[in-house]
């Protein structure tokens, strides 16, 4: 049996190895993106493999199906401008085909030249095997799992990952959140609200399926949050499909995105990294260290911020996927 | 130990059409033969394989939630697929369109 | 039989797939030069390091050790949002230089930007006549 299981990890790393050089060596961006997305779903697999549930939850959902549609719309992006400024002003594009203007096309890359092969190779090889060799010879050590375990009591909620992510590390995962809104914010700093460039679908199938599958994915989002406190799931994880939905939303009507109400929206986007800070606040000031919660509120608290982070992380995926802020809000 | 029979061959039998949409995929020479492939084989493989689970959840709930996986796939594959095919056929094959 | 399961088993097998993985987004960013494949090669890089760490930490019995799981979906959340915000930088600096690819040698300081106000206009006013076409054509057949 076991033999069986080595036979499935070393077919699902060599899918996986094979996958990504694959995405890395095409030629063609629209196909690397759509081998990336693959490589995404297989990683997903490996992760429950790994035993780790909540991990493969976020993968399928951000890992792939987020950055597989910012990384397509992205593409769409970068065709329509490029595409738009060749009919608009030809003499900005070199004429020679095999020069460097061949490069320039807009969704293709060309083969890199051979002459960085050797020392790229060499020193991809060198911090490869590098890796390997410490890997293999790291001494195994308990981690931390012990600890965790032994104060599972005290953390409020009953499953090990929530309670590092919003109890023992929750200085991480707040960071985490600003790192969130901070790309966001960068997002926003770069332009105006772009419109997608997505073509409307005709026909009643997608509206009609739509209308079956963002309740679903409502409801979905809402119970793996609350399934966070006492097995796989959690914030991230409903986050990423509440945010999936509301891609969905804003993909199937490209022609009339409803105008988002700017205070709402950017007291949404902020409520994950406010609430955690107010809290952590109190903490402090009430002696319990920053983001350490009194004793007895510490699984309302939890809950009350997990709902507030999967809002903020959702609107903000969403927000990422347009990119660019809001149109009409010209305030800085 | 039915169960685990039972179980077993589903999931075998759900593989079987899994490979025979796959090769379906790689081998057809067109998008829309290749959906065909796709959806047709694939959505009997899930269901079988949902099916083979089924004898080995714990109670009715893990039972819905599996029934619940198996209508999302196929409201979602189906709408996938329709959107594939007439991107196609408005748009023409992939191949040549980039 | 059983050593070679031994020494197979998914704590050394994961790791070094995940520095594998690793090593190869690592190539991949430096041999290619349109960036939306340079951002797919550091994503890459970002899940061997994410195998690394969950492939340790599952040694031993039982599921992964939390904190490494913890640690990791941070990472992915983190990865997602740097992720769209360089996409949104090659958006730009498309719309800024018309490509999206960075050749090797030094920067060409002479290369004209054109003013971005323009631009900006520019980006707002034709995107309607690119999609336009393609919806008549459906409606067409």
């Amino acid at each position: 049996m076991n033999l069986l299981l080595v036979v499935f990890d070393l077919a699902l790393l060599a899918g996986l190895i094979g996958v990504a050089w694959r995405c890395l060596a095409s030629t063609d961006l629209f196909r690397a993106v759509v081998l990336f997305i693959t490589f995404g779903l297989l990683l997903a697999l490996a992760w429950v493999r790994l035993e780790a549930p909540d991990i493969a939850l976020a993968e399928a959902a951000i890992g792939a199906g987020i950055t597989g549609a910012l990384l397509l719309v992205t593409l769409e992006r970068l065709r329509v401008i490029i595409a738009g400024r060749r009919s608009d002003r030809p003499d900005t594009v070199p004429p020679d085909p095999s020069g460097p203007g061949a490069a320039l096309q807009a969704l293709h890359d060309p083969p890199p030249e051979p002459r960085t092969r050797l020392p790229a190779l060499t020193f991809a090889l060198v911090v490869g095997s590098l890796l390997v060799t410490t890997l293999w010879h790291q001494p195994d050590a308990a981690g931390l799992e012990p600890v965790v375990d032994a104060h599972m009591d005290a953390s409020g909620v009953d499953h090990p990952i929530t309670a590092v992510l919003l109890n023992f590390r929750a200085y991480d995962t707040f960071l985490e959140l600003a790192i969130v809104l901070v790309a966001l914010l960068g997002a926003w700093s770069l332009g105006r609200h772009d419109r997608i460039p997505a073509r409307p679908a005709p026909g009643p199938i997608l509206p009609g399926t739509l209308r079956l599958l963002v309740p679903v994915a409502v409801v979905t989002g809402v119970y793996v949050l609350w399934a966070g406190s006492h097995q796989p799931g959690g914030a991230f994880q409903a986050g990423a499909i509440l945010g999936a939905a509301g891609i969905l939303l804003v993909l199937s009507r490209p022609r009339r995105m409803p105008p988002p109400p700017g205070t709402l929206l950017r007291l949404g986007l902020g409520a994950g990294v406010g609430l955690f800070l107010a809290s952590g606040v109190y903490g402090l000031l009430a002696g319990h260290g920053f983001l350490g919660y009194p004793p007895g509120w510490d699984y309302p608290l939890i809950i009350l911020i997990e709902v507030a982070a999967t809002l903020s992380i959702a609107l903000t995926l969403v927000a990422l996927f347009i990119a660019g802020r809001p149109e009409g809000d010209d305030r800085p | 130990m039915i169960a685990n029979t039972l179980t077993v061959l589903l999931i075998l039998t759900g593989l079987g059409f899994f490979a025979a949409g796959t090769a379906g995929l790689l081998r057809f020479p067109d998008v829309y033969s290749r959906l065909h492939a796709l959806t047709k084989a694939d959505n009997v493989g899930l269901g079988l394989v949902i099916l083979g689970l089924m004898f080995q959840a714990g109670g009715l709930a893990d039972v819905l939630k599996l029934l619940l996986i198996w209508a999302l796939v196929l409201a979602a594959g189906t709408t996938a697929a329709h959107m594939v095919a007439q991107r196609t056929w408005t748009h023409g094959d992939f191949e040549s369109d980039r | 039989m059983s050593g070679l399961v031994e020494t197979l088993a998914p704590g050394l097998l994961y790791p070094t797939g995940g520095a594998i993985l690793f090593a190869l987004g690592l190539y991949g960013l430096i041999r290619r030069h349109h960036l939306v494949l340079r951002i797919l090669a550091l994503n890459i890089m970002g899940s061997g390091v994410f195998m690394v760490l969950l492939g340790i930490a599952a040694r031993g019995e039982g599921p992964p050790d939390p904190v490494a799981q913890a640690l990791t979906l941070t990472g992915i959340v983190v990865a997602v949002s740097a992720t769209a915000f360089a996409l949104a930088l090659v958006v730009r600096l498309a719309r800024l230089t018309g490509n999206a690819i960075i050749l090797p040698g030094p920067p060409d300081d002479d290369a004209p930007v054109d003013d971005i106000s323009r631009l900006e206009h520019h980006a707002h006013t034709e995107a309607p006549e690119h999609i336009e076409p393609t919806a008549r054509s459906g409606e067409r057949r």
